[in-house]
């Protein structure tokens, strides 16, 4: 499975651009270049805006969300984290909201 | 230069507020209603209101007016943006193939930001690819979200076997329409040219995947699509003030010389005298002595060429409605028959036309 | 300038017969041509208070009439024409005043680039003013309906132009459109008078138009500040509730409801966002028109 080498992946927003607002309940985005609208949770409104900053690679973004468990944690939960995040990042993708660093 | 008609003829309102809207003057609230009416029916408004927005104008326009002229500018702001886009999209999608391909059109006028085309709204985006490398430029478009959107056999083959173009192509998601060209003229067509020397002469763009024709070339396909394609007369005088922007921006003699030596080189002499003879007669485009010469020389003499006047001018005014008279369907018709004509031999027009009118009963 | 009301029935049909007429709403005007009669008495009372001229700039050029093609013997049809073009299709001739309307609705928003047309309903009170977006079906007109009886000054039943800061709303104050059973409910209230013809069998089931106040046509210049947003669920025999929405929900179903909101892009984004930052949304169900408008007032009193 792809998420095996999520490790080595660093993520980038779209070049055209991103507009994130904040709501109560998620994060209404904009894509500058598509001019696609979506409205999704807070968990991706921050990864966006984490990643306006610059790269987020894979390990940095579960560090930055605290979303990396301690190596004696259970390895299951482990990895279920950091399957979510990899889904949410996947999700970002398909919108071509983020795009992989080459 | 002083423009032909008189302004309070329609005809020299919309042609006088595109290219030189600081000799409009004042104009009452019925010569605006008719003028944004006219410029919105012949897909001019976006020019109308950049030409106003950058001599400063806009401000002093009545306000009822002036808000048609700012949604046109907010409308042509958005079309920039989507063009960007779409563009971005078909360059992923053939960057790899390492093919020329060539924009064609509005989408081309764009991308080589001439004045004329600031402010110029279009539908469709066109390109051009040499016939041999089409079917991997089709595959490799598919494999990216475009689809046929012809779905009829009679229809595919129609485009397939006689035109000069794919079946208009259609994104997926997007809903965007793409026409993939050939040529700019179908095979059947009676006037031929070679479509292999206006796509060597074709020209990069600094920074930009797309290459675009050379500067004769777009005059010359222009004024072929113009005069020498399927009816399609609504454009019309959008499509002349394209070619009123192009000839003029030429420099000197040595331009022009360029340009007739080039239609001669494509075989495309008659559309571009019909073009000069329209530019001269409905627009006061300045076009050198000896060049009108040559159109004289050239335009149909006696009462084809009168026929022919009549069926253009009708269609290439302005009009401030859509219901169009009896004498405009008419003239139509007329353009629509001959554009056929043009494009294939008799015994296909005849299986064609009548298909079509079929379908319309059904 | 005169109101409509102010030119004889007569004289109305005769002008709108002819060269036509130039009928204001807000900032808007459409020049009216139709040699329909019983159209030009319907808009002659419907729009009895708006002003009218018979010369200068028109928005929208528009024109209900009888097909050109062999059409017109196929039964008695009616189309609506835009600058001479017609892209509806022919609706039966009783039709015509609400083929008009919707027509108009279709203007307004495919020119309008100024601001967010939303689909939605506006009514304010005491300067503060609600915005009610809802599918057909939902009971929003004769919410509003109810509403502009009690006092709440229209500014529009169908479409909403937000200004793209986010913080107003113009009037338009056109006819509200009322179907079925709210027919007879509202003609209770406020009697035949301001009434329209019922038309039946449209594909909305039987319409009638009420006419908009006299005191909301002439008060339409004046925009309100959008206080809440509601969306209304009229169900027979509910009980009512009423319950706070999520910015994010809130977004998304006005999203839905915005016609110009793809090519407003970055503008509309910004405006809707920041009209969700600043106003509660709500979702309110109800039985009865009584229980509906008193949750519209709580929210009010409350915004």
């Amino acid at each position: 499975m792809e998420i095996d080498r999520a490790d080595v992946i660093a993520w980038q927003l779209h070049p055209a651009g991103v507009i994130v607002r904040t709501l109560d309940d998620g994060a209404a985005v904009f894509h500058q270049g598509s001019g696609d609208v979506y409205v999704l949770s807070r968990l991706h409104g921050e990864v966006l805006e984490h990643l306006a900053a610059g790269r987020g690679d894979f390990r940095a973004l579960l560090q930055f969300f605290d979303l990396d468990t301690e190596p004696s944690g259970p390895e299951d939960l482990r990895c279920k984290i950091q399957e979510a995040l990899y889904q949410v990042m996947s999700t970002l993708e398909s919108m071509q909201l983020v795009g992989r660093v080459a | 230069m002083p423009l032909p008609d008189a302004l309070d003829s329609g005809k020299g309102l919309l042609v006088s507020g595109v290219l030189n809207p600081e000799a409009l003057g004042a104009l009452s609230p019925g010569q605006w209603d008719v003028l944004i009416r006219q410029a919105r029916l012949s897909r001019l408004l976006g020019r109308l209101a950049m030409r106003f927005n950058e001599c400063g104008l806009l401000a002093s326009v009545p306000v009822g007016p002036r808000q048609h002229l700012e949604w046109a500018i907010a409308r042509v702001n958005t079309q920039t943006e989507e063009l960007r886009w779409e563009l971005s999209c078909i360059e992923e999608a053939l960057a790899g193939l390492d093919v020329p391909v060539i924009l064609l059109k509005g989408a081309a006028y764009h991308v080589a930001d001439l004045a004329f085309a600031r402010g110029r709204l279009f539908g469709d985006i066109d390109i051009m690819v040499a016939p041999e490398s089409l079917p991997r430029v089709e595959a490799a478009l598919m494999l990216k979200g475009w689809a046929n959107s012809h779905h009829d056999a009679y229809d595919q083959r129609y485009y397939r076997e006689w035109m000069h173009e794919l079946p208009p192509m259609q994104h997926i998601r997007r809903g965007t329409t793409l026409d993939v060209h050939h040529s700019i003229l179908p095979p059947t067509a009676r006037l031929k040219t070679r479509p292999g020397l206006l796509m060597d002469a074709a020209v990069t763009i600094e920074g930009c995947f797309f290459k675009v024709l050379a500067p004769e070339d777009r005059v010359l396909h222009s004024a072929t699509h113009l005069f020498f394609s399927e009816g399609e007369m609504a454009g019309g005088l959008r499509d002349l003030l394209d070619l009123d922007g192009m000839v003029r921006g030429f420099s000197g003699g040595e331009d022009w010389q360029r340009l007739l030596r080039r239609a001669a080189e494509t075989g495309l002499e008659r559309p571009l005298f019909m073009a000069l003879h329209y530019l001269d007669h409905l627009v006061g485009t300045p076009v050198p002595g000896d060049v009108l010469d040559q159109v004289r020389h050239h335009y149909p003499a006696g009462l084809a060429g009168a026929v022919l006047d009549w069926g253009m001018q009708v269609s290439l005014a302005p009009s401030d409605t859509l219901d169009r008279g009896v004498l405009q369907r008419l003239s139509e018709w007329l353009l629509i028959v001959r554009g056929h004509w043009q494009k294939m031999p008799l015994h296909l027009l005849m299986m064609h036309l009548g298909r079509k009118a079929l379908v319309r009963q059904s | 300038m005169d109101g409509v009301g102010d030119i004889p029935a007569r004289d109305f049909r005769a002008l709108v017969a002819d060269a036509g007429v130039i009928i204001r709403f807000g900032r808007f005007a459409f020049r009216l041509r139709s040699p329909v009669e019983h159209l030009a008495d319907e808009v002659h009372r419907m729009y009895r208070y708006h002003p009218v001229s018979l010369e200068g700039f028109a928005d929208f050029h528009v024109e209900v009439r009888p097909p050109r093609t062999l059409r017109r013997w196929f039964g008695k049809q009616l189309e609506f024409h835009v600058d001479g073009s017609s892209s509806f299709f022919p609706l039966p001739h009783a039709q015509a005043f609400p083929l008009l309307e919707w027509g108009l609705n279709w203007c307004v928003h495919d020119a309008v680039k100024d601001c967010l047309i939303l689909h939605a309903a506006v009514v304010e009170k005491d300067g503060k003013a609600l915005l009610i977006p809802a599918p057909p079906g939902s009971g929003k007109s004769t919410l509003v309906a109810g509403l502009v009886h009690q006092g709440w000054r229209l500014l529009s039943d169908e479409l909403a132009p937000l200004a793209l800061d986010g913080l107003s709303v113009e009037g338009l104050a056109r006819p509200i459109s009322l179907k079925n059973d709210s027919i007879d409910l509202i003609k209770g209230l406020v009697g035949e008078d301001a009434f329209s013809e019922t038309v039946r069998d449209t594909v909305k089931g039987s319409v009638a138009l009420m006419r908009p106040p006299r005191e909301s046509v002439l008060s339409v210049r004046r925009p309100a500040t959008p206080a809440a947003v509601i969306f209304p669920k009229f169900t027979r025999g509910a009980r009512p509730v009423s319950q706070g929405l999520g910015q994010g929900a809130g977004f998304a179903l006005l999203m839905e409801s915005a016609f110009n909101f793809s090519v407003l892009r970055r503008r509309g984004f910004e405006a809707l966002a920041d009209l969700v930052a600043r106003c509660e949304c709500y979702e309110i169900g109800y039985g009865s028109l009584d229980e509906g408008m008193q949750l519209v007032e709580d929210i009010h009193a409350a915004a």
